[in-house]
């Protein structure tokens, strides 16, 4: 019994000390902080891994504007279960930042708002729609994001009167599809100085991950 | 001062949860990277060692690349347009508590149509939520923005050589980017809506914004390590449909810097290998 307790310590010591090592050695260093840097920086930071993201903040961005669609009307399967897997990263993501905008006296819950459910429709020539419409069915099956209707053009213009569609034409409806508010560049390095409680100065400013620490401390992160 | 209403959005819920996990931030321009030392060296003269070297540098990608001496990849930036548009007197609406993201495609979502483009155009509902400033519905002819060739978005030779691989009508290279109204795209746009979203008012935009897509042969995205040195984690070229898919990427991006890959990350990496182009 006592040499299962030691070993059972043992491991847990090794384990923490594993961890811990890997958090102190060199950084992984992440190149680019739109969408996909970001992402990639909280999937390799909640591994145990320290990780530095640089970021040249251009004044014009890359990929920018007010909206952006996801939605599972589509063909390739390995495109469908990514999206599957993001679309419920994305959901459970705004799930946590409105809670964390309800206790932050400086953000406001309506503003944490940004993935929403609109459903989403893709026309075009009857065979391509129903092609669409069948490997989503092999793919997601029955989950709830494969729910999808085929409308004629005329039930088309039934149920969305702001379309017109051609005879040959048919459109899938998937009440499960998101638009999604990607926000803006200045937000985006504005928060961190806003939490931080640090100067901006000359359009440039970096973390000193001591003081950023101790910041998330304070507020209880 | 930032208006607290711009907290609105998607990008700021990330950066959040990168802080949150621990990511350390830092704003500069990466001008080299050494692979032998591990170190890379940025614009603003600071200097950084690393254990793995993970590169998200969107449309930028071939420069960062080739900071790190390594060949690009067959990935042309094309400088696209979104318009807004706004419901005629009478017209249904166009909101999103009542009009879907709507897509119309001749070749399904990632097709080719028969001459080896794609005539695709995809639309956003009018957003009506507190703070954002959405005009109208927001449309873009999709993948037929100018292709460009300039120092920051810099085309390879095998990017060169795959340029009638692309879906673009026009397929010249440009050296500048331009940020006014492309009167092409605007005009195929005019024509879209007047035959398949007549309730717009296609005469008037009251909006138009450039942006930037990373350009595939094969319209699908790069995402995996360098055949050079596969010690450098890369995803790219997600040619116009890269945000919805981001943190199914960014998992693909860890496991391999963890090498804890699952099975069905396997099937992702065999299908976006960089390695399925010539470089």
């Amino acid at each position: 019994m006592a040499s299962t307790k030691l070993g059972l310590g043992l491991g847990l010591a090794a384990g923490a000390g594993w961890y811990l090592y890997r958090k102190q050695q060199a950084p992984t260093l992440v190149v680019g902080g739109g969408v996909m840097g970001l992402s990639t920086a909280t999937a390799l930071a909640a591994s145990g891994r320290k990780v530095i993201l640089v970021d040249a903040a251009h004044p014009i961005r890359g990929s920018w504007g007010i909206t952006r669609a996801s939605h599972f009307r589509m063909e390739d399967p390995e495109l469908l279960q990514m999206g599957l897997y993001s679309s419920r990263y994305y959901k459970q993501l705004q799930e946590q930042y409105e809670a964390e905008a309800r206790r932050s006296p400086d953000l406001k819950v309506e503003d944490s708002h940004f993935y929403h459910c609109t459903g989403s429709a893709m026309a075009g020539p009857k065979e391509q729609i129903e092609n669409i419409a069948v490997c989503v069915k092999k793919e997601l099956g029955d989950l709830p994001e494969a729910q999808h209707e085929l409308l004629s053009a005329s039930e088309v213009e039934q149920r969305f009167p702001q379309l017109k569609l051609d005879a040959d034409e048919c459109l899938i409806y998937m009440p499960i599809g998101f638009t999604m508010l990607p926000g803006f560049v200045v937000w985006r390095f504005s928060f961190p100085h806003r939490v931080g409680h640090l100067e901006h100065q000359a359009g440039v400013f970096s973390w000193d991950y001591d003081y950023v620490s101790e910041c998330f401390t304070f507020f209880g992160w | 001062m930032v208006s607290p209403r711009l907290v609105n959005n998607c990008i700021a819920a990330l950066q959040w949860s990168a802080s949150r996990a621990g990511a350390v931030i830092v704003e500069d321009t990466v001008v080299h990277i050494d692979r032998s030392r591990k170190q890379l060296r940025t614009e603003g003269g600071r200097s950084f060692s690393f254990s793995r070297l993970v590169i998200t540098a969107g449309p930028w990608t071939n420069q960062v690349l080739s900071s790190a001496g390594l060949s690009g990849v067959p990935m042309i930036v094309s400088n696209e347009q979104t318009v807004e548009l706004v419901p005629k007197t009478g017209a249904a609406s166009y909101d999103w508590d009542v009009f879907p993201v709507f897509t119309w495609s001749e070749a399904g979502y990632k097709g080719r149509g028969k001459d080896g483009g794609c005539e695709y155009y995809y639309t956003t509902p009018h957003v009506t939520h507190s703070g954002v400033p959405s005009s109208g519905v927001k449309i873009g002819f999709h993948r037929q923005g100018p292709l460009l060739n300039t120092e920051e978005f810099q085309v390879s030779a095998s990017g060169k050589a795959s340029i009638d691989k692309m879906p673009h009508i026009r397929k010249e290279l440009n050296t500048e980017q331009q940020f006014e109204l492309d009167p092409f795209a605007f005009s195929k746009v005019q024509e879209f809506v007047q035959k398949k979203m007549p309730g717009l008012n296609a005469e008037k935009h009251v909006g138009y914004m450039r942006c930037l897509y990373q350009c595939t042969p094969d319209l699908h995205m790069i995402l995996g390590r360098h055949p050079e040195d596969p010690s450098v984690v890369f995803a790219c070229g997600f040619s116009g449909s890269g945000f919805q898919f981001a943190p199914a990427i960014a998992s693909v991006l860890t496991a391999l810097v963890d090498d804890e890959v699952t099975e069905q990350q396997q099937v992702f990496l065999k299908k976006y290998d960089p390695g399925r182009f010539q470089l």
